[in-house]
């Protein structure tokens, strides 16, 4: 137990004194989330997705969608079920829900109720914003009538993510990621090469224990990781902590210490498999740079093509993401995202398998 | 560079003819290729034994058998009373190796990577454990330094210090001063001598002769995976029919009767560089001198090199130790 404690201890003490680690552990997710949430986390350049109720109800219901459509601000999806629209509108799927009455007696003022959701601040704004001036057009029209339209806006409360919100657990998820599979991997392959293990191996200390102790050390340096990057994007963005924080933060390293176990397994995998370092790197940014971009990191997938959500469905990555965003913005619990964890430890138990399959101690002989 | 001298310990070497290792029908091959044929040894407590030969004569791979870290293919070891191929745990705890490679964790400090191999071993890792090591291998200066920061010879010494961590009867050393500067080499000469003084087993590998002749109580020739002969370096030079090499610049032509000169047993030429194996020096030179004043031939640059392990290898496997 000395020699594993031991063993573990001079590993935290490498990985703090590695530089170039720390860089890739720390300092690159951290530009990352900065560079994202101050450029996203307005919402700038941004698509308002509208449900609209009886849209083709009266002429000018007809115009004013056809208005609002014409515009590249709105995203015009007819519906039919208010109800609906609603519940979207408080998961966040659309943005506003734009209802139409059904008829409208001539002369009389078409009154049009719009509803977003407040809790997304600068996004309500705008879209209410946005359709009153299309409204307005109406009201202003060249004869200078009565008016036409009248908007009221209510609001929807819901837990909601902003972009940033969204944003970080993802990029928390995309570190531990690259950390398990580049990171291992490269640091794996070095010791082998080097003939740092077979050194290990005529110490009566066994080599399953220093791969335990790696890992574990490995786990405590992800929690430690996830702790300090949350609490910055916490304290920069005032990211959403969706319950008490306690609760949350269990939560969130259960998903960081499954997801950190599934991608560690997989760097093992690719230190086997690979030569030197640099085959280690490529073969490692192979798995992981595809994730990066179809794991739903970047962007919520939910406006994709099928395909595209079925390939992220076979991605470990969108469960490490999916999981740590739940737990962390909405405060659910691990028991409600087992799918999640369920993706995870099957990642952990295929990637043991295909690294005790493919593991070697000793470089591959000339 | 001065090597500290441990305390004590200073004694007549008469350690009993008792066999620390014993190795019988040693074989291992990788694929086609053999590495190790056929290896029969004992080693003696308390001895220094080498194990010489050139790159690829299966040295390593035999070390490795022993040390545990590879399957024999075939054969026997037993190290202190274990066996080696079924008990490698425990051979593990009493036995201390120094690879080859001397490579070890980065961003660790001298004294951290000792006090954390203490600890692997389960032996002592207190800190004046440590600094006794240190002091032994002369790297107390170093106790803080990154272990990427030492020269070659700091690494080969540590790389000693780790092979003593945990206390070992048996010390193997595979190639200890390859790549090393002569004063560097001389200081761990010094230094496996205060290895064998702390009534200690050393098993080394090298491929430099003077290195076996001026260490090893015992030598092992080797090559192409087979023990060619073992015995004293003395006694293998002895063996031989060889007294000395006499190496000589001949100016002008003597072509045809240098063989005929008293003692000479073979001859080497190289443009006018000469070389004579003779079993006689002295008959040898005299007849030399007296060849060179009758045909007029001037002789520069004569020199008397005595046999060796060199030699011994030569006359073994007909080709030199360093091709």
């Amino acid at each position: 137990m000395k020699s594993f404690v031991s063993m573990v201890k001079a590993n935290l003490k490498m990985q703090v004194r590695n530089r170039t680690a720390l860089f890739w552990l720390l300092a690159f997710p951290a530009i990352f989330i900065l560079i994202f949430g101050f450029l996203f986390g307005k919402n700038s350049d941004f698509t308002a997705t509208v449900g609209v109720i009886n849209g083709h109800s009266t002429p000018i219901a007809k115009e004013m969608t056809k208005a609002m459509n014409k515009s590249s601000f709105f995203h015009v999806n007819y519906a039919a079920s208010k109800k609906e629209e609603l519940q979207k509108l408080r998961q966040g799927n659309i943005d506003a829900v734009l209802v139409f009455p059904k008829n409208v007696s001539p002369g009389q003022t078409l009154q049009v109720k719009s509803y977003v959701d407040k809790s997304k601040l600068s996004t309500s704004q705008a879209v209410s914003a946005a359709i009153n001036q299309v409204a307005q057009q109406f009201n202003q029209g060249a004869n200078k009538g009565p008016k036409l339209v009248a908007v009221s806006t209510q609001s929807v409360q819901s837990h909601h993510l902003r972009y940033v919100d969204y944003l970080v657990p993802g990029f928390v998820g995309m570190s531990i990621m690259q950390n398990g599979i580049l990171g291992l991997s490269a640091a794996f392959v070095t010791l082998r090469e080097r003939g740092v293990l077979r050194r290990i191996r005529v110490t009566p200390f066994p080599l399953l224990s220093f791969i335990a102790a790696r890992i574990v050390s490995n786990l405590i340096v992800v929690l430690c990781q996830v702790a300090i990057l949350l609490g910055m994007a916490k304290a920069v963005f005032n990211l959403q902590v969706g319950g008490n924080v306690a609760d949350v933060a269990l939560n969130v390293a259960i998903f960081a210490i499954l997801g950190a176990l599934a991608f560690l397994t997989l760097g093992f995998f690719v230190a086997g498999i690979s030569r030197k370092v640099e085959n280690a790197n490529t073969l490692g940014n192979l798995i992981t740079f595809p994730m990066l971009f179809l794991a739903g990191v970047f962007y919520p997938l939910d406006q994709s093509p099928t395909w595209l959500q079925d390939i992220a469905k076979v991605l470990p990555l969108s469960y490490l993401a999916d999981g740590l965003r739940q737990s962390m913005v909405y405060g659910t619990s691990v028991t409600h995202l087992w799918v999640d964890a369920l993706a995870l430890i099957i990642t952990a138990i295929v990637g043991m398998f295909l690294a005790v399959r493919f593991f070697r101690w000793e470089p591959r002989a000339n | 560079m001065r090597m500290a001298t441990p305390t004590g310990n200073e004694r007549v070497r008469d350690y009993p003819e008792e066999a620390v290792i014993r190795i019988e029908g040693l074989r291992k091959s990788y694929g086609k290729v053999i590495a190790v044929d056929g290896v029969d040894l004992e080693v003696r407590r308390g001895e220094v034994f080498g194990i010489l030969g050139p790159n690829g004569a299966g040295k390593t791979t035999t070390l490795e058998m022993i040390e545990g870290l590879r399957k024999p293919d075939s054969g026997e070891i037993e190290v202190a009373g274990y066996d080696a191929v079924r008990e490698t745990e425990k051979l593990k705890k009493i036995v201390g190796v120094q690879l080859q490679t001397t490579a070890l964790f980065d961003y660790l400090s001298i004294e951290e990577t000792l006090g954390l191999f203490a600890d692997l071993y389960g032996a002592d890792s207190s800190p004046e454990r440590i600094r006794k090591l240190l002091e032994m291998v002369s790297l107390t200066e170093k106790a803080k330094a990154r272990v990427d920061q030492l020269s070659g010879g700091q690494q080969q010494r540590l790389s000693m210090a780790l092979a003593l961590v945990n206390d070992p009867k048996v010390v193997f050393l595979d190639e200890p001063t390859t790549g090393l500067d002569p004063q560097a080499r001389r200081n761990m000469w010094d230094l496996v001598r205060d290895i064998q003084r702390q009534d200690r087993t050393v098993v080394l590998t090298t491929h430099y002769m003077e290195e076996a002749e001026e260490l090893c109580d015992r030598v092992a020739v080797m090559d192409h995976g087979k023990i060619l002969v073992c015995d004293t370096p003395l006694a293998l030079i002895r063996s031989l029919d060889v007294d000395a090499t006499v190496l000589v610049t001949v100016e002008g032509d003597l072509d045809g009767t240098l063989e005929q000169l008293p003692g000479v047993d073979n001859v080497e030429r190289e443009d006018n560089e000469v070389r004579l194996r003779t079993r006689s020096t002295q008959e040898t030179i005299t007849g030399l001198m007296g060849l060179a004043a009758e045909r007029g031939v001037r002789l520069h640059n004569l020199s008397v090199r005595s046999a060796n392990l060199e030699d011994v290898f030569i006359s073994y496997t007909g080709r030199s130790l360093r091709e």
